[in-house]
């Protein structure tokens, strides 16, 4: 579970290498990481520094990196409203998902009437509700955070309620004889050993409030790096688009790393 | 552990049943109540669309081929990839930044670059879903690969087996199961990402259908439109599922 870059899987160990092999491979394969990157901004530059594709469908680095600096307070300020929905969202949907998931394993008469509910509600694909959240909620923030909870409710549940089902009952027992109520078994003990296994959830959670959020702000004009990615596509900037996506990947790599981060550190008692 | 069985079916088909008809229930109050604004009840919403049957299905055919097609592209790219990168820890490294990228970054971001690039026709929506397709299987498998037991690798080796040998007979097999969950995953995404890709610029599909009825403030085509790309979804994962079973019957994991 808690690798997740195969970079960090060498082989090293498993072959009974010298010690200076594996410290050198440790050095080495970083670099061959950053290279893919260095590959893919270098392909970039030379594809239009000799004009093989016009400028319109592939502006140079430079001229990107220069129309962010230009344009640095407000691409910035989108961004940071953009967060502030993916936050609230994923906090309402994936909170309520974790909440009915509990209240699920809590009760069975809960978990009776509210699961095949959710096994009908959730195959409709989250994106096919933007039109509605627009409809029912308007072109604001609500309708956008409904667009986010929603997509990140039925994830969260499923998961948590799979893993809940799955906790070992000789925690339970133990938590009970040891006078521990029904509510604080599931605060104390339920709620932290699902913690590993709802992480996956939650990351996938989160692409799906980005996807979801900026979905939301294509189709509505409050703001938001999805406005920004829209009007550059819209007025023919393609500077403008290039810079609001290449920040939408950097923020939502940085936004997934601190998840898992936070994620291993408040599940640092598992193996 | 015995099911109780009634008239046949399980448990779960009865409580699946009354949910359905209490959701269909629940539904037709809240319109006709005005619980939900714009909403049109089952009965209406049948009513409004049968005189357009023809419409719908043609629009759900587009995105049903461009599903297809985007799926089977963009997976297909993302499994041999895979295989080709898994191949030892530097090509693994390599690929490590795509694959972070991958789980993380919300690909319909990047809708606006591919109608930029390849008009609002057939391409771009295509090379759009399998885009996401291929990052979805991709990170699967490279994921599986890295994660391969080594045990069955020391194992192989032991009994002498080459390094291409392991490769074919040992990981291959190894990381189907994942690479089969991958690909169900895919097979669900590929007709939403179809359905935002037609959002935005389209003349034909589902998301070309629900998107010029909301501009008309028709619900019943809406609702239509997004049971039908439901629908979709919920066969391509089944295919994908009842055809891949008898691949991984030897897997202690469950496919659900």
């Amino acid at each position: 579970m808690g690798a997740t870059q195969p970079a960090s899987l060498s082989t090293s160990s498993r072959q009974g290498r010298p010690r200076w092999r594996i410290n050198l491979s440790s050095l080495v394969l970083p670099l061959v990481s950053v290279s893919s990157v260095v590959l893919v901004l270098l392909v970039w530059y030379l594809l239009t520094q000799f004009s093989v594709v016009p400028p319109l469908f592939l502006p140079s680095p430079g001229s990107v990196m220069a129309r962010f600096q230009e344009s640095q307070a407000d691409v910035l300020s989108n961004i940071g409203s953009s967060l502030l929905r993916i936050a609230a969202g994923f906090c309402l949907g994936s909170g309520l998902g974790l909440l009915v998931a509990i209240l699920g394993g809590l009760s069975r008469a809960v978990r009776d009437v509210l699961e095949p509910v959710i096994q009908i509600l959730k195959p409709i694909p989250a994106i096919a509700m933007a039109p509605f959240a627009i409809l029912w909620f308007g072109i604001g923030f609500s309708g956008i955070l409904f667009l986010v909870a929603w997509g990140c409710f039925f994830i969260t549940v499923v998961d948590a309620s799979e893993a809940i089902k799955n906790v070992p009952k000789y925690y339970i027992w133990a938590a009970s004889a040891l006078g521990t109520s029904r509510i604080g078994i599931y605060l104390r003990v339920v709620l932290p050993s699902i913690l590993p296994n709802i992480l996956g959830g939650l990351r996938v959670a989160m692409v799906i409030a980005f996807n979801q959020t900026i979905l939301g702000e294509f189709n509505t004009a409050s703001g938001g790096i999805g406005q920004t990615i829209i009007q550059g596509y819209l007025f023919g900037q393609t500077e403008i688009l290039f810079v609001g996506i290449i920040l939408t990947i950097i923020v939502a790599v940085i936004v997934d790393q601190l998840l898992v981060r936070f994620g291993r550190w408040l599940t640092r008692w598992a193996i | 552990m015995a099911r109780k069985r009634f008239l046949l079916l399980g448990r779960s088909f009865w409580s699946g049943l009354a949910a359905a008809i209490a959701l269909l229930l629940f539904w037709d109050f809240a319109a006709a109540h005005g619980l939900i604004p714009y909403l049109k009840s089952p009965v209406d919403v049948v009513k409004d669309v049968s005189d357009q049957w023809g419409a719908l299905l043609e629009n759900a055919g587009y995105t049903f081929v461009r599903g297809i097609l985007g799926l089977g592209i963009g997976s297909g790219c993302g499994v041999v990839a895979a295989l080709a990168m898994g191949w030892n820890r530097y090509l693994r490294a390599f690929a490590a930044p795509p694959i972070l990228a991958g789980k993380a970054v919300p690909v319909l971001a990047l809708i606006p670059i591919f109608i930029l690039w390849f008009g609002t026709g057939e391409t771009s929506i295509v090379l759009f879903i399998a885009l996401g397709c291929f990052f979805i299987t991709f990170v699967v498998a490279m994921d599986a690969i890295a994660t391969v037991p080594s045990v069955y690798l020391w194992a192989a080796s032991a009994l002498g087996t080459s390094p291409v040998d392991t490769y074919r007979r040992v990981v291959l097999p190894a990381i189907s199961v994942s690479i089969i969950g991958g690909l169900r995953v895919a097979a669900t995404t590929a007709f939403p990402l179809g359905l935002a890709a037609e959002f935005l610029g389209a003349q034909h599909g589902l998301g070309f259908y629900v998107i010029k009825a909301t501009g008309l403030l028709q619900v019943s085509p809406m609702i239509a439109g997004v049971i039908g790309i439901s629908i979709l979804a919920i066969v391509a994962d089944t295919a994908v599922r009842l055809s891949t079973r008898k691949l991984t019957a030897w897997s202690e994991r469950e496919i659900r």
